[in-house]
């Protein structure tokens, strides 16, 4: 019997010194897919250039690391093969050039590519007939000096875009403030209630009530607003905002129902609780030897 | 408080009828009392499912075309649908947490030993019954988390040679992924077997050594008064978990309709078969890791036959009181580093 005990105790003992210590051999066991790639290996070396190396935390602290937005998906290339990591044959397409940042990120926001750039035939990003009006495109292809998508955004250490993103630090660097302070006012209200929206829907989403059909109605209304905002034309912005707002109120109206249901829900379950308490009680009173 | 007891003992008249009747088990303060009102909760735990699960049955479709859909109708649409599979999804889980409870605390007090030997049988198969309900039940609303976590179990018996393959198959109905024939056994199972073994195995639990438990006893306090507290407080923590976690068992795949063909970034069992699916990923051959945990399985329902100790008090046996400590701790280390 002690022996039993003791095998068992032994059994435990190792279980929980392999639960807290323990590592696959590889050490990619748990990771998640995005760890899961060879970029890294050399990357995140300490033999590698510091200027190469350091992209690799500015990666983990992007929104594009948050969702799974992995090296090989901006740059090419075979993420599973470190011979074929860089092999063009492979898609890998490296560093782009700085007019080239555009149709870069482009490739993936292909709505904001449209509005960045909106055609013409004086620079390399034909899109349609027209000449492109965009103030930002125009001076990138035209000068070699304009914003690009990391200007603002960033490159590997991208955040999730914000309207705080038009500030004075980063505008004033190429022009002054003055006109952008008025583009961030015409979007203000509008990019209030999307935040609003967003925060509220997470709300019922957490309490279970169903959002999924407006998500996505906000979801393609902010980009499509977004996109709005990257043509940098601050009339066009005042013009369209008030139909965006309009589609953001009726959302509004739909949220604020999922709220009453979702007080309901609380408020119907919170009383139940009561009534057991009630219930518990009257039967622990009743059931004592009265002194 | 007298005042209110008198207060209801006037208008209700149930004071002396309870008492006679339901309060004659009592047993002694120093027995941690609240270590005996487990057995109640579990029992009363075990009901709402059922009733639950019934109505649950009424608009549930066990297809895989429509049983996604139908659990978005039960909580969207149906009346009050919410709250009934709310009910029982949290419910589910305060049953796994009370019935492991409750198996400790009889570990604990040496509740096993004889001649109780059946009832610690009994419960440990209880136990196990009321796991297979919970692992039967997860595939019903056909979910991204309910398929994948259930493909990765039935793929486990894999590993044993000869009858590995076969049982799998059986689990699933073909000899491919799960399907909708692994839906349609997992919903027998579920509504079906399971629930008359574990109302079997509650007779057997509780109905065959009542001899033994109902013995009354003079002074000390009424098991039922205490009963009734620890009843409510489940009610209490299921309606608080409703009221303001509902989502504590429901994670984001739980909302996602399955999909054969997009595998989840993070697959993980519910949280009380961690600890197993830790132990099956930390040692290296999958044969092994099951074969350990089926004689753990097995020392575990015949325990009371392996320990012949006549002594009870666990504080006085310090290589078994090292034996609880050493599995508790190792139970809940997998199971956080199964969550993390």
């Amino acid at each position: 019997m002690r022996i039993c005990l003791a095998a068992i105790c032994l059994m435990g003992l190792l279980a929980l010194a392999v639960g807290c210590n323990h590592s696959s051999p590889n050490g990619l066991a748990g990771k998640p897919r995005v760890e899961r790639i060879d970029c890294l290996i050399c990357h995140a070396a300490k033999t590698m250039k510091p200027a190469y190396r350091k992209v690799v935390p500015e990666w983990r602290q992007s929104v594009h690391y948050k969702n799974g937005i992995a090296c090989n998906d901006c740059h090419g290339g075979d993420p599973n093969n470190i011979a074929l990591a860089m092999s063009p044959a492979h898609g890998f397409v490296g560093v782009p050039t700085y007019q080239g940042v555009m149709q870069f990120c482009g490739k993936c926001h292909i709505d904001i590519l449209k509005s960045c750039c909106m055609g013409g035939a004086r620079h390399s990003i034909n899109m349609g007939g027209a000449p492109c009006t965009n103030s930002h495109c125009v001076a990138l292809m035209t000068t070699g000096k304009g914003p690009n998508c990391v200007t603002c955004h960033g490159a590997h250490e991208v955040k999730k875009a914000n309207i705080n993103l038009i500030n004075p630090q980063l505008c004033g660097r190429c022009h002054s403030y003055a006109l952008a302070k008025t583009m961030k006012a015409a979007l203000w209200k509008t990019e209030k209630k999307i935040e609003a929206l967003q925060k509220n829907l997470k709300t019922l989403k957490a309490g279970l009530i169903p959002t999924s059909d407006a998500e996505q109605v906000l979801y393609r209304t902010k980009e499509s607003y977004r996109s709005l905002f990257h043509t940098v034309d601050v009339k066009m912005v005042q013009d369209k905002t008030a139909a965006y707002d309009r589609k953001l109120d009726a959302l509004q109206g739909q949220v604020q129902k999922g709220f009453q249901e979702l007080y309901f829900r609380r408020n119907f379950a919170l009383w139940l609780m009561l009534i057991f308490l009630g219930l518990g009680i009257a039967f622990f009173l009743l059931t004592r030897k009265p002194k | 408080m007298s005042a209110l007891r008198k207060w209801l003992d006037i208008r209700t008249g149930l004071a002396e009828p309870v008492r006679t009747s339901a309060a004659g088990h009592r047993v002694p303060r120093d027995l941690v009392l609240a270590f005996y009102t487990l057995r109640m909760v579990a029992f009363v735990a075990i009901v709402v499912q059922i009733i639950t699960g019934i109505v649950l049955l009424f608009y549930y479709v066990p297809q895989h075309q429509y049983a996604f859909k139908s659990v978005q109708v039960i909580m969207d649409q149906v009346p009050y649908g919410w709250l009934f599979r709310l009910i029982h999804v949290v419910g589910s889980n305060l049953l796994v947490t009370v019935v492991l409870l409750h198996m400790t605390t009889a570990f604990f007090l040496g509740s096993y030993k004889k001649p109780h030997e059946f009832t610690w049988v009994a419960g440990a198969f209880l136990l196990l019954t009321v796991m297979a309900l919970c692992l039967s039940g997860y595939l019903l609303p056909w979910s991204q988390l309910s398929y994948w976590a259930i493909t990765v179990l039935t793929d486990v018996p894999t590993a044993f040679p000869v009858v590995g393959k076969f049982i799998t198959q059986a689990l699933r109905g073909v000899s491919g992924p799960v399907s909708d024939a692994t839906l349609r056994r997992f919903f027998a199972l579920h509504v079906g077997l399971l629930p008359l073994l574990l109302i079997l195995l509650l007779v057997l639990h509780d109905g065959v050594p009542a001899h033994l438990r109902y013995r009354r006893r003079r002074g000390g306090e009424p098991v039922i008064s205490t009963e009734a507290v620890a009843v409510a407080l489940y009610f209490i923590a299921m309606f608080s978990i409703i009221a303001f976690f509902p989502g504590l068992f429901l994670p984001h795949d739980a909302h996602v309709p399955a999909d054969p063909l997009k595998t989840p970034l993070h697959i993980r069992p519910e949280w009380y078969f961690r600890a197993p699916y830790e132990i099956l990923k930390l040692i290296p051959s999958k044969f092994l890791g099951i074969a350990v945990q089926l004689v753990l399985v097995a020392v575990f329902i015949c325990w009371p036959y392996l320990d012949r100790s006549r002594e009870r008090n666990i504080l006085k046996r310090p290589l078994m009181l090292a034996v609880f400590l050493a599995t508790i701790t190792a139970w809940i280390v997998l199971t956080i580093r199964g969550t993390y």
